[in-house]
């Protein structure tokens, strides 16, 4: 017998056993069979397998008969209509008043809370840019926070060296045009004409 | 070259096992008689011109009798498939009647264009797979203590050689230690008879996947039934 048909047939052999080939795929390995000895053992193996399961799972059962049958079918309606009964009954009392006792009891909480509560009215702050505002401790976007100063005169400082200065508003390189406009020749004084 | 396998909705395919004590079905998924049922309900259960999306859709316009007949059409499909997972008839009993509980709540989601087996076999296999999950974790019900597994809730034939009996409770054994994924695809296809095709959607899974599970679930099935018995444990 060709090994190479034997290995083709024992890949199929489960399938043919378990009656799964079309009729040409089982017409050759039925022919394959009767010609190898080795390839029917394996499949005498598979079938003896398989009807030991098929024996096992057929055999009788003490108490499953007609009569349990008959008692499992009254059991099962028995709980469907149960079911339906449960599906169509409106909801209890207490199932209908949860939810308003919930929210009621949500309510007084809420209103015991905020009664006594005052909102501190605008005239208790300190006054914008006269306090020094200390350093925060968190970082919203992860760069370290400096402290806020008022801003007067004393505490302006120098534009930086190649006059543009630092800052997105741009301050610095505003003031420095500021100097710029300074040095532009001033227009001549209007002439007063003697009539 | 694979047979291939017709969808859900051509041919819903004969199921292989069947049920001890039921009378086989030869084209349906459910089986069997209905006894002890009210006869409307037995009428209805019966009836094949009646299919089960019709059931559904009287149970939808609120009748009791429709609903009573599909449970009755497939209470037992339900039991066995819930006991091959869970292996144990009280848990099978639980799984099965908290399926249809789960489908009359549901009912109104199922769509018609689909195949109501495949739909109520996913909701049994659920949680039959949860089921079993749970008894797996709770160290207290750990079945690998028991020797013999399940076999003394089990009763062979009165004729039947002790043998037979020793080997069912082997099966099972195997069958506890087995993935919850595997076992269920070998339960569906091996025990049930579903092809991997119906599996797939009942399983949510692939139809490459199912064979997958299916092929690994049958290699590690028989691995551990070929080793000598005492290394089972
Ligand atoms: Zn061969």
């Amino acid at each position: 017998m060709n090994l190479d048909s034997c290995e083709r047939v024992l890949a199929q052999l489960d399938w043919f056993v378990g009656d799964d080939l079309d009729a040409a795929a089982a017409t050759a390995v039925r022919s394959h069979l009767r010609e190898c000895v080795s390839c029917r053992a394996e499949a005498g193996a598979l079938q003896r397998t398989r009807n030991t399961l098929r024996a096992a799972a057929e055999a009788a059962c003490r108490g499953v008969d007609e009569a349990m049958f008959a008692a499992m079918h009254d059991e099962v309606m028995a709980a469907v209509r149960d079911q339906e009964m449960r599906d169509a009954a409106p909801p209890s009392l207490l199932r209908r008043v949860l939810p308003f006792a919930a929210a009621g009891a949500l309510f007084v909480v809420g209103w015991t809370v905020v009664r006594h509560w005052v909102p501190p009215s605008v005239f208790d702050r300190e006054p914008i840019g006269t306090s020094v505002v200390a350093p925060r401790q968190a970082h919203p976007f992860g760069v370290p926070a400096l402290p806020l100063r008022l801003l007067s005169d004393d505490s302006v400082e120098e534009p930086a060296a190649d006059g543009l200065g630092a800052g997105m508003m741009g301050r610095w390189r505003l003031r420095t045009l500021e100097g710029v406009d300074a040095t532009a020749p001033l227009l001549p004084p209007p002439v007063r004409r003697e009539h | 070259m694979l047979r291939p396998e017709p969808s859900d909705r051509v041919r819903p395919r004969p199921a292989t096992f069947v049920a001890p004590g039921a009378a086989p079905s030869a084209a349906n998924h459910h089986t069997g008689s209905f006894a002890g049922l009210p006869s409307a309900v037995a009428a209805l259960a019966g009836a094949g011109g009646i299919s089960d999306s019709e059931l559904v859709r009287r149970a939808l316009a609120g009748q009791h009798d429709p609903f009573a007949a599909l449970v009755a059409r497939y209470q037992k499909r339900a039991f066995w498939i819930a006991f091959h997972v869970v292996g144990r008839i009280e848990d099978a009993r639980d799984v099965a009647q908290e399926s249809f509980v789960r489908l009359f709540r549901s009912l109104e989601k199922y769509d018609f264009a689909r195949s109501f087996y495949t739909w109520f076999y996913r909701i049994v296999m659920n949680l039959a797979i949860d089921h079993l999950r749970k008894i797996r974790s709770g160290a207290a019900n750990s079945l690998d203590d028991i020797p013999g597994g399940l076999a003394d809730s089990r009763e062979a034939p009165a004729d039947a050689p002790m043998e037979l009996e020793e080997q069912n409770g082997r099966v099972w054994q195997i069958l506890e230690k087995l993935d919850p994924k595997f076992r269920a695809v070998l339960v569906l296809r091996d025990i049930h008879g579903l092809s991997c095709r119906e599996i797939a959607p009942i399983l949510k899974i692939t139809h490459a996947t199912a064979r997958w599970r299916l092929h690994k679930g049958r290699q590690v099935f028989r691995e551990h039934w070929e080793r000598p018995s005492g290394g089972e444990a």
